[in-house]
Order: structure tokens, then C-alpha cells, then sequence
């Protein structure tokens, strides 16, 4: 009897019954859109084609003034920078003549075992970020080149310092990118040193924030500081060797069994502007 | 034509974070700047206005960086109704009352979006990061509620003397 009056007394409530019709469209609307690609493919591909030539000029707006902001302060420091990098210019040459070395000496080893001289580069398309997600919880930038460019879901997308993410939705003149930093990624990965394999995830409290784990690496795997950390190429998503970062902290899962490490992002995703998609591997020109 | 001016000056706030959001940020955590907007609207003019605000600032985030709508939609819209009940019987203007339900209703929004994140598959353990997000996000929209809200409200007044002297 109660439960008659009370329904009643909501049915007479109109402002309940259109907030309850609005919820139940509302989980309606998630569930089709959630399944049903095509329709919401639909309903983004011509609102991002209006949004995205002032998102495009925004964005410009706002990389120019970061960059006039960032000259300001490293002005004092120019000259400390400018002998730090005479001394890394050295450096980086004397790695230069190791890795001629070691190349020609893989070569001549190649060709005494019969092996094909195995040279493929990436057919690379670049690409400027045009936006980036607005909200704390996800990680998502837009790019200004898509299925025109033969672009498609799950290429991978790198910039020249490292892996940046993957492509999770196209329209005809953009593309949505999940950064590896984005709580939902996971990439198969493996130590460079060590060739230890483990999946690395982005995730939202790594602390410090912007930070990636590295789960999966066995109690014995040998990790130190520094350890620089690549795709492993399983999984088919990203090519193999792509550089994802360094290694900050090992720790032990709390039943021992496993361990995993912090990893900071080879790629500056504060200052990211220009992008490459991976659109397939190529033979180089011999 | 007021509508039109509010979606308008919604959307420019849109487009401002979507390009600018990673340069105003406080320890990688972001200010929401069109919810702010959605919920101060919702406490100038009324529920329903911070609905519809809210409703449409978030179908814009589920279309441009989303995999299907509702996520933003639904926590905004909700949101912003919440709030603009909430502050009916308030005396509004006042910087604590306008930081206070900008807060509230950042943290509805937030937890709203736990739940349907978590039912969708889109994130599997939301409520880790109930500190990290929600309340830290929370924090830093109430902070910048005010200046938002004297925006909101001058828009309004603004509209109010404009159509008494015309009309």
C-alpha cells in the first residue's frame, strides 16, 4: 500500500519522473555509443572537423607564448648550458665512432653467417598536436592528420626522443592519441641491458605524476637506475626497440614474487608538439 | 540571445583548455575551467542553466577525447543541476559560498565519474585515486571559482540591464 502511495506521489512529481527518463536516456545513449562505433563515429566526425582548425590555431597561440616564457629564465644560464653541451657533443662523438665500428663489424659478421643484410626504416607521417584532454583523468591529444593520411587505430606514434602512444580513433583529418602515460595503456617492453621483458602502464598516482610502472619483471631480473627501457615489439601494436624511458626506482611487489620499476617518459609530454605515426615498416635504400 | 552568448563564451573556455592545459596546471593537476563555468552558471542563473552548461561541456569532452558519450556528459550535467539546487535558498555572491559549492560540485562530478568510468570498463580501481584526483582537482577549481563567477555574473547582469533598457 505504501509502496502504491509513494509511486504515485513521484508520478505526480514530474520533475523526478523527467530527471528519472533522463538518466535512463543517458545510460541509453552510453550503452549504444559504447558498442556501437559507427554510430558514434557518426556523431564526433563532424563536430571535431568544425572544432579542430581553432583548435589547430590555439594551440599554435599557446606553444609560441611557452616558448617566449621558457627564453626568459634560461638566458642566465647559457653559458653553463652551452659548455655542458660541448662536453655531451664530445661525448656523443666518440659513441658515434664506437657505433661505425660496431657497425661495420656486425656486417662482416652478417655476411660471414649468410645472414640477408636486414635494413628497414619507418614509414613515418608527421603530425601537430592540436589538443589535449581537458580532464585529470585520461590522457588523450588530438592530431591534425587522419584517415586521409592513411592513418589507422593502434599505429603507433613516436616523436625523435621516444614512444608517445598509440592511436585509438581516426576521422578523415584527425586522430585521437592515448599517451602511454594514460591509466588505460599498456605496452609489452623489455630492459635494453638485460632484455628483461615486462608490461609497462601509464598510471594516474605513479609519483611523481606523469610517470609510467613497469610490471610483470621477474624476482631475478637485474634492474639498476638508469636502465634505459624499449618496446619489445610483442603484441604487434608497437614496433620493437622504440625507446620509452629510464628507469628512477625498483621496488618488490609485497608478495615478493614479482617486482616492477618507476619509469620516467623519454618524451617531454609538457612540450609536446610534432608527432610521427608509424604507419608500417619500409625497406631502406641500401 | 543570452544562450547564445553562454554557449559561446562556454566554448571559447573549451578551446582555451584543450590548447592551453598543459601550461596551467598545478603538479599535473588541471583546473577544469569549463565546469567551473557550468557550475557558477548554475548558481547566477539556475539549475537548469548549469545542467544544460554542464551537458554541453561535457558531450564536447566525450566527442573530442573520448571512445563514446556519456563519461563527461552525464557527470558534468549532473553536476551542474546538483549545484544549482543546492545554491537556491543560498545568499550567492559570496567568495566562500561560490568556492564551497564549486568545490561540491567538482567533487560530484568527479565521483560520478568513478562510477561510470568503473561500470564501463574504462578504469578498474577509480576509487585509488579518489585523493589524487578527485579532491586535488577539486581544490584547485574552488580556487579559481571566484574569477569565473564574477565573469558569469557580470555576462548576466550585464544581459539583465541591457534587456530592462531595451524592452
Amino acid at each position: 500500500m505504501k509502496v502504491v502511495v509513494l509511486l504515485r506521489r513521484l508520478l505526480k512529481n514530474r520533475r523526478w519522473l523527467i530527471l528519472v527518463l533522463l538518466l535512463f536516456i543517458s545510460i541509453m545513449i552510453v550503452n549504444i555509443t559504447l558498442n556501437q562505433e559507427a554510430i558514434f563515429k557518426k556523431i564526433e566526425i563532424p563536430i571535431i572537423t568544425v572544432l579542430s582548425p581553432a583548435q589547430k590555431i590555439l594551440s599554435k597561440i599557446g606553444f609560441d607564448i611557452k616558448d617566449k616564457l621558457d627564453t626568459i629564465p634560461q638566458i642566465f644560464y647559457l653559458k653553463e648550458e652551452n659548455e655542458a653541451l660541448k662536453k655531451q657533443v664530445a661525448e656523443l662523438l666518440q659513441y658515434k665512432q664506437n657505433l661505425l665500428e660496431y657497425q661495420r663489424e656486425n656486417t662482416d659478421l652478417r655476411s660471414l653467417l649468410g645472414f640477408k643484410d636486414k635494413n628497414l626504416q619507418y614509414d613515418l607521417e608527421a603530425a601537430e598536436v592540436i589538443a589535449r584532454d581537458t580532464g585529470n583523468w585520461f590522457n588523450v591529444i588530438l592530431i591534425d592528420k587522419g584517415e586521409k593520411q592513411a592513418l589507422k587505430k593502434d599505429m603507433a606514434v613516436i616523436t625523435n626522443e621516444g614512444l608517445v602512444g598509440c592511436i585509438i580513433s581516426t576521422t578523415a583529418n584527425t586522430s585521437k592519441v592515448m599517451l602511454i602515460t594514460d591509466e588505460r595503456s599498456s605496452i609489452s617492453a623489455m630492459l635494453q641491458r638485460t632484455r628483461d621483458n615486462g608490461i609497462v602502464k601509464g598510471s594516474i598516482d605513479t609519483a611523481p605524476r606523469g610517470y609510467l610502472k613497469m610490471d610483470f619483471l621477474s624476482q631475478d631480473a637485474n634492474l639498476v637506475k638508469g636502465d634505459i627501457v624499449i618496446s619489445s615489439g610483442l603484441g604487434g601494436l608497437v614496433p620493437k626497440g622504440i625507446v620509452i624511458g629510464e628507469v628512477v626506482e625498483t621496488k618488490k611487489e609485497s608478495y615478493e614474487l614479482m617486482q616492477y620499476a618507476i619509469i620516467k617518459p623519454a618524451v617531454d609530454f609538457l612540450k609536446l608538439e610534432r608527432v610521427f605515426v608509424i604507419k608500417g615498416e619500409k625497406e631502406a635504400n641500401q | 540571445m543570452r544562450t547564445i552568448v553562454y554557449i559561446l563564451v562556454l566554448g571559447v573556455l573549451i578551446l582555451v583548455q584543450t590548447a592551453l592545459s598543459n601550461f596551467i596546471g598545478i603538479f599535473g593537476v588541471k583546473p577544469d575551467l569549463p565546469l567551473v563555468f557550468a557550475l557558477c552558471m548554475a548558481m547566477v542563473k539556475n539549475e537548469k542553466a548549469g545542467a544544460l552548461m554542464g551537458l554541453m561541456n561535457g558531450f564536447l569532452e566525450d566527442i573530442l577525447f573520448g571512445r563514446f558519450i556519456g563519461l563527461n556528459t552525464i557527470a558534468k550535467s549532473i553536476a551542474g543541476y546538483v549545484v544549482g539546487l543546492g545554491s537556491r535558498n543560498l545568499y550567492k555572491g559570496r567568495v566562500i559560498i561560490t568556492m564551497l559549492l564549486v568545490f561540491t560540485g567538482s567533487v560530484i562530478f568527479n565521483f560520478i565519474f568513478m562510477i561510470i568510468a568503473f561500470f564501463t570498463g574504462e578504469l578498474i580501481h577509480p576509487w585509488r585515486y579518489l585523493l589524487s584526483i578527485t579532491v586535488a582537482s577539486s581544490l584547485i577549481n574552488m580556487f579559481v571559482s571566484p574569477l569565473i563567477y564574477i565573469g558569469a555574473y557580470r555576462i548576466e547582469r550585464f544581459f539583465d540591464y541591457y534587456f530592462d533598457i531595451k524592452y
